[in-house]
């Protein structure tokens, strides 16, 4: 049964017009496309939440990491690492000690995710 | 292959207490980057968080070190406890250590209140 069946789709195969020549200006397929800024917000936020002693509701991208979401100097490093892990890059320290909001701890995963 | 002087890093004083903390921030930026690792070279039978948790625990022990020479010996010894762990020096049973009190948690309260408050004491 099975058989037949393949036999008789490798007849229609056959059939089929070979090369219905089909010229089309060349096309460039991406394996994934570019990373918007609203994936890298939203993936932020989803990693931010898994930091326990964050406060969620005042989760926006203003938000103090230290005045508004309550963390303490070693949460906010915690919530950094579950950000690099989140987006697979190491932020230098240099630049970690800059970070306070979660805002520019977007646009500089979005800066470098650009980069790639 | 280890490299011996790899994670290393020249033990020196911090003069200022605003330094000094930033140096523990980027010692703690460290542990928590390589806990997972922590994880897999020692096989430990837990997930990641709970080694993350366990880190946190020991930096949160020394928080109200007020002496800063105190707290430098303390973050040389967190230094010199990270090049152990991430080089592989060390052997799981060492690294268990700090888990020995993860299965207290059925040992008897000593705060009898409840005992005396029902026999009316």
């Amino acid at each position: 049964m099975f058989r037949l069946a393949v036999r008789s789709a490798r007849v229609q195969m056959a059939r089929a017009p070979v090369a219905a020549a089909i010229v089309r200006a060349p096309v460039r397929f991406y394996a994934v496309a570019p990373i918007t800024k609203e994936e890298v917000t939203s993936r932020a936020f989803e990693a931010l939440k898994t930091v326990a002693a964050l406060q969620e509701s005042k989760l926006t991208l203003e938000a103090n990491f230290q005045k508004d979401l309550g963390l303490d100097s070693l949460d906010t490093v915690e919530a950094l690492v579950a950000l690099e892990e989140e987006f697979d890059l190491e932020i230098p320290d240099k630049i970690s000690d800059e970070i306070k909001t979660v805002g520019e701890a977007v646009d500089y995963i979005y800066e470098e995710e650009r980069k790639l | 292959m280890t490299l011996a002087t790899e994670f290393a890093e020249t033990t020196r004083r911090s003069a200022t207490a605003p330094e000094l903390r930033k140096r523990v921030l980027h010692l703690y930026r460290r542990y928590m980057r390589y806990s997972k690792e922590f994880c897999d070279i020692y096989e430990l039978d837990m997930p990641v968080a709970n080694v993350k948790t366990k880190i946190r625990q020991e930096f949160e022990r020394q928080r109200f070190v007020n002496n800063l020479d105190v707290s430098n010996v303390l973050l040389m010894k967190g230094q010199m406890e990270f090049q152990e762990l991430i080089n592989f020096w060390k052997q799981q049973c060492h690294v268990l250590r700090y888990f020995d009190d993860q299965h207290s948690y059925n040992v008897v309260d000593k705060n009898d209140f409840v005992k005396n408050f029902l026999r009316g004491n």
